[in-house]
């Protein structure tokens, strides 16, 4: 059987994050982010994740001519792990012969688990039950689970008194015990937090998460003058800093042929220390280029300190009729 | 031999694209997963189980033709949970309402990373059936029915659950998760829509006066009112790569076609229907 694996990150942004849909204008904001259909909480694209890892990854092993949309100059792509693990196309014969070989990984859409805003009691997490459980968190509340009313929120901490989320006023209905998968509980980033997490109704989520998305206006300045362009000022939005996401990557490895003679030992292409640890399988190589997103970014606005993630604790892991555990 | 049929139900866990045509730089989708689609889905999963490394294309022709010989199905329709059961949502009942309801785009443009800045001449639009309903938010299902031979030796209900269906899978496209496999009872299809005869081998599907096609149907001298279209595929041959092979399965009648009489109908490969 072809090697069949599922692996979930937990990721937190670290700067605000701009995932562009092109430019329109859409209510407030000239310059708006990807949204889920249906529920319109924002989103980190897979296509992104994608993208990003592709070309981290590849500049990790010394061959940036394997990020491209034509691997043409790479000498080898069979034996090249980012070629093997997104897929390549492979010309011989002056070009008449092109063969495609798809990829062996899927990378999901990133969702929002936890959101931060801006409450009386400083800044608060908010998230839903469905979405915790979807992300192997268990909850309980009085010794089980309960979704909160529309108007109520569950908290992880003691209050009794109303809680302003934003401008939106929710009754407490009561105390919740959230605990984080193994190999996550540790986690400094999840410890930071895991006091002060809000869990509201899934119809809410969605509000809270628009209402305190972050928004900033730009405008070019015109250098002759030093002011302001006519013209020229423009709105966007972003992921705020701080928003906790998970998202998926699936193994589907029919190939069972990873390079591993070249890659296990932790060389680049041009025989060079691999940065980070040696790649085993194509499920190393797509962890070695999200960890890149933390010092690269991903989406736009890169070069105004826009985008990076960072990956909170292992992947938890998941064989095909297996229980999911952390990898280490 | 005997056939057993199954009502299968699975949700949506992404978006999901049917490549259908393109117009411009968009990239349509059809509002059902039709046979090929699955037959295909099945193929792969069932191939990569068995076989290991699953790179010959001989395993997956011969695989391929075995789901052929021991499975049939109709096309899978988008549904919606109502109450314990679940609601098709046809695609031509009321198309101003579905397709604002079901279907989405996704714009996109690859990336220079060194650069960070669009690649050009890489604007592109993928247009897919959403997980949820754009409205509501409500979860997505598809509802179909697999037909399996008594004897069959295929572990396509293992595959189910995890199958991935259509395109742009490499970014989480097409994700399903299996919810319900039961036996059917009777011979009705999607709540009585159509019902079910099975032969030795092979299954008719009748529909009454007026009824609608669910599948694409050859039908030469049948009095069908609907459009027609080249029902093509792209296929994985030994002989060149991924997609380059034409697949023709003739000039048919759009599933959502209205036959002008009680008609029946056989299934054949890729849950085609044949007058």
């Amino acid at each position: 059987m072809a090697t069949y694996q599922r692996q979930q990150y937990l990721l937190m942004t670290i700067d605000p994050v701009h995932i562009g849909t092109g430019g329109y204008r859409l209510g407030r904001v000239d310059n708006s982010i990807v949204r889920e259909p249906g529920t319109r909480v924002p989103k980190i694209p897979g296509t992104s994740l994608h993208g990003a890892a592709r070309s981290y990854a590849a500049q990790l092993y010394e061959t940036p001519e394997a990020a491209g949309q034509s691997q043409d100059n790479v000498q080898y792509p069979d034996q090249n792990p980012v070629c093997y693990t997104f897929g390549y196309i492979e010309k011989t014969g002056n070009g008449n012969n092109v063969k495609a070989y798809s990829g062996v990984v899927n990378i999901f859409d990133a969702h929002v688990l936890l959101f931060p805003v801006y409450s009386m009691t400083g800044p608060v997490w908010v998230t839903t039950l469905g979405r915790l459980r979807e992300a192997g968190f268990t909850v309980k509340h009085n010794g089980a689970a309960l979704e909160p009313q529309t108007s109520t929120a569950l908290l992880t901490w003691d209050r009794k008194d109303d809680l302003n989320l934003g401008w939106l006023m929710v009754n407490v209905a009561g105390k919740a015990e959230v605990t984080a998968p193994n190999g996550w509980q540790n986690e400094q980033r999840w410890q930071a937090i895991a006091n002060r997490i809000v869990l509201v109704n899934e119809s809410l989520f969605s509000h809270v998460v628009n209402s305190n998305l972050e928004v900033r206006t730009s405008v070019a300045i015109d250098p002759e003058r030093g002011a302001a362009e006519e013209g020229a000022l423009f709105t966007y939005e972003a992921l705020p800093r701080a928003t906790f996401l998970t998202t998926e990557v699936v193994l589907d490895d029919y190939r069972e042929a990873f390079p591993k003679d070249k890659c296990g030992q932790g060389k680049t292409d041009k025989n060079n220390p691999l940065p980070g640890d040696p790649w085993n399988c194509p499920l190393d190589v797509v962890k070695a280029g999200l960890r890149m997103i933390e010092w690269l970014g991903v989406g736009g606005m890169g070069t105004r300190g826009f985008g990076r993630l960072v990956i909170v604790g292992e992947p938890l892991k998941q064989k095909y009729g297996e229980e999911r555990g952390n990898e280490q | 031999m005997t056939w057993q049929v199954y009502h299968v139900i699975v949700r949506l866990r992404s978006p999901l694209h049917i490549g259908y045509r393109k117009v411009g730089n968009v990239q349509r989708t059809r509002p059902y997963v039709t046979g090929r689609a699955l037959w295909g889905a099945l193929t792969m999963r069932l191939t990569r189980d068995a076989t290991a490394p699953a790179t010959g294309s001989h395993a997956y022709q011969q695989i391929g033709d075995e789901v052929h010989q021991q499975l049939a199905f109709t096309y899978f329709y988008p549904a919606l949970q109502s109450g314990n059961d679940y609601q098709v949502v046809w695609p031509w009942d009321n198309e101003t309402l579905f397709r604002p309801r079901f279907l989405s785009s996704y714009q996109s443009t690859a990336l220079a990373y060194p650069q960070h800045a669009a690649a050009e001449g890489m604007l592109h639009e993928v247009e897919y059936i959403s997980p949820h309903t754009l409205d509501t938010g409500q979860p997505v299902y598809l509802q179909g029915y697999i037909f399996a031979k008594t004897d069959c030796t295929l572990a396509w209900q293992s595959a189910l659950e995890r199958l991935h269906i259509g395109g742009e899978r490499g970014y989480g496209w097409g994700a399903t998760e299996l919810v319900q496999i039961s036996p059917c009872e009777d011979d009705q299809l999607f709540g009585g829509v159509a019902q079910f005869q099975q032969s030795n081998n092979s299954f008719t599907i009748s529909l009454p006066k007026d009824g609608r096609l669910l599948a694409h149907t050859k039908a030469d001298n049948a009095a069908i009112i609907g459009n027609l279209e080249p029902l093509v595929g792209r296929e994985w041959r030994s002989h060149g790569g991924a997609g380059q092979h034409i697949a023709f399965t003739g000039v048919c009648f759009s599933p959502g076609s209205v036959v002008a009489t009680a008609q029946c109908f056989t299934v054949k490969e890729f849950g085609v229907w044949e007058a």
